[in-house]
């Protein structure tokens, strides 16, 4: 296992799809928006003008529970480290820095006996919030026998990023050909293919082995088949006095 | 399956208020939310405080309720911790006897506190707790301990359990820069050569916002599947609709009242209520935002959308989506009855 950050080990490289891909075409506006860097510390956490492959399969997954369609997320989950994602940032965002009170889980570390072991407490933290310009597109790739599942998530994905990031689509979701032109490159492309005009982001992705879960009733990123990589995206950042703004041209 | 789901757009002109200031800096002024852009500062409200208000009004329904909806006692006072300690009382489920939750328990136990309590139901909950339970001997929490010593299970070897909230809330964000604070002492003082002890921040301004709620998932058990032939909804379809039509009608109350953190002294002046609703029993809704971001405009990057109404009443087919659209308060509180005749 390797999750060192910013790295790319032989076992890290990008989905060798064996399976023919269907790939699908979503397009969301938002209100506000808001994803977390996953290098970035909890308390401090940096926003990113993507959101990262593991976000937009697991948010695949987690919508349809929601829908009560368990054996369709379960089968999803079972081949989304054959899919690939591409992700299309929208014009510009305005990112804005917020104090929060951030809740956290109450522990032993200093009283043995806390009688609220496992509930929480309050701290203080900063969170990057977004205000967009333009509209977030999303490209999946996804085997042909969960495409109709897929399509019906990304119909009625609630959310990209945290709950508050409530994103609305546009239209409807619509088959597509494997978007090209599109900067969202994984390191094993921008190595070989580095494109003007870029940015790196940290972005987390599934390895290639199969996804597991963390518990019996539960799947998360992080766990040993994650990695977290560098990507390039189209656009640069600007920093003002207490924020920063990302202008994709 | 019919997927009902609303959303919400909504235009709030707030006046002379702090619903903004959420905490202090280590100081003792109380600071508001500030959106900078270069050198353009705004305001905003963060959705998390508005979601509180909305549960506040949404467990004053469940109680006004004949018969009441019903709620676990910690949920009926808002505990920040309802959702562990209300999965902890389903377990132990009246009893006199102690009762361990533990793996054998778990999902009957979050499933009967779906039962038992709409506030975990809709308000949603995550429960981290350790395989271990401290001794309740810590005078900080008596109340609290008293309680879970009464009417909790004690924790055994069990796992994390997690249920997303119903509804979410986006940020009310202003339509115009900031360029005036005012600023309220919250303290009486009766000389001017003392320093004020707090003091708290006011704005003004019109502000753009979002709200959503999925109506389908409220009653159901997200855990149905783990459980021998167990239904996806935990209670019945009467109690589904009744909790409905409180979150909608919270929801709804809190546009036409507006409160939040800091109102002890000054309510809102509420100058501007505007908006439309889209129900739909077809997919998670839709919305416009009320607001727009140009980034070219370096004197007015966020800007009002003035067509957000007319695009979330295009978006009306009148077979499996509906739209109301209100100018006023009076508007918004007809569109109560109209939607729950549709659910």
């Amino acid at each position: 296992m390797s999750r060192k950050k910013g790295t790319v080990d032989s076992e890290s490289v990008a989905p060798a799809t064996a399976l023919p891909l269907i790939w699908l075409k979503a397009a969301y506006k938002f209100h506000t928006y808001a994803y977390r860097d996953p290098r970035s510390a909890f308390a401090s956490a940096m926003g990113s003008p993507v959101v990262s492959p593991t976000t937009v399969l697991l948010g695949i997954a987690s919508t349809l529970f929601s829908l009560g369609k368990e054996s369709a997320a379960k089968a999803f989950l079972d081949v989304a480290n054959n899919c690939r994602v591409v992700v299309d940032a929208p014009d510009g965002i305005i990112f804005f820095r917020v104090f929060h009170q951030l809740r956290r889980y109450e522990t032993d570390k200093y009283d043995k006996h806390n009688p609220r072991l496992g509930l929480t407490n309050i701290n203080q933290g900063t969170r990057e919030y977004g205000l967009v310009e333009g509209q977030t597109i999303i490209y999946v790739g996804i085997p042909e026998d969960h495409a109709e599942a897929a399509k019906l998530a990304l119909t009625n994905l609630g959310h990209l990023g945290t709950r508050d990031s409530m994103c609305s689509l546009i239209d409807s979701v619509a088959n597509c050909s494997e978007p090209k032109d599109v900067v969202y490159m994984p390191p094993e492309q921008w190595k070989t293919d580095i494109h003007p005009g870029c940015t790196a982001v940290t972005l987390s992705r599934f390895k290639n082995t199969p996804v597991t879960q963390t518990l019996p009733h539960w799947w998360m990123a992080g766990g040993n088949n994650t990695e977290q990589v560098p990507y390039f995206i189209r656009g640069r950042f600007e920093g003002t006095s207490k924020g920063k703004i990302y202008r994709k041209r | 399956m019919e997927l009902w789901s609303i959303s919400f757009a909504y235009r709030l002109g707030l006046g002379f208020h702090a619903l903004n200031n959420e905490g202090a800096d280590g100081s003792n002024l109380m600071q508001p939310r500030r959106i900078d852009v270069g050198q353009m500062t705004y305001d905003g409200i963060s959705g998390e405080i508005i979601r509180r208000h909305i549960l506040e009004n949404f467990l004053d329904l469940c109680r006004n309720q004949n018969p009441q909806i019903p709620m676990l006692p910690l949920s009926e006072g808002l505990h920040p911790d309802r959702g562990p300690i209300g999965i902890r009382a389903a377990a132990r489920n009246d009893s006199a006897n102690p009762v361990t939750l533990d793996a054998n328990n778990l999902f009957t136990s979050v499933r009967a506190a779906i039962q038992k309590c709409a506030v975990l139901d809709v308000g949603g909950f995550l429960a981290a707790w350790k395989d271990a339970q401290g001794k309740a001997n810590a005078g900080d929490y008596v109340a609290e301990s008293n309680y879970i010593n009464r009417h909790c299970a004690q924790i055994g070897s069990v796992d994390p359990v997690k249920r997303e909230s119903c509804f979410d809330v986006a940020w009310l964000i202003s339509e115009n820069p900031q360029d005036l604070t005012v600023t309220q002492h919250s303290a009486f003082r009766d000389t001017a050569s003392m320093n004020s002890r707090y003091a708290q921040s006011m704005r003004s301004n019109t502000y753009g916002g979002i709200i959503r709620a999925d109506l389908h998932r409220i009653g159901t058990d997200d855990y149905w599947y783990l459980q021998n032939n167990q239904q996806r909804l935990a209670i019945t379809g009467p109690e589904q609709k009744k909790r409905q039509a409180a979150l909608i009608e919270a929801i709804i109350n809190f546009i036409a009242s507006p409160t939040g953190a800091k109102t002890a002294g000054w309510a809102p002046h509420v100058f501007l209520t505007e908006g439309a609703i889209l129900l739909t029993s077809a997919r998670t809704a839709p919305f416009a935002s009320p607001i727009k971001v140009d980034l070219k405009d370096k004197d007015a990057p966020v800007q009002p959308d003035p067509t957000y109404t007319k695009t979330m009443e295009d978006l009306e087919n009148k077979t499996d989506t509906w739209v109301w659209k209100f100018k006023d308060t009076k508007d918004l509180l007809a569109a109560v009855a109209a939607i729950k005749s549709k659910l």
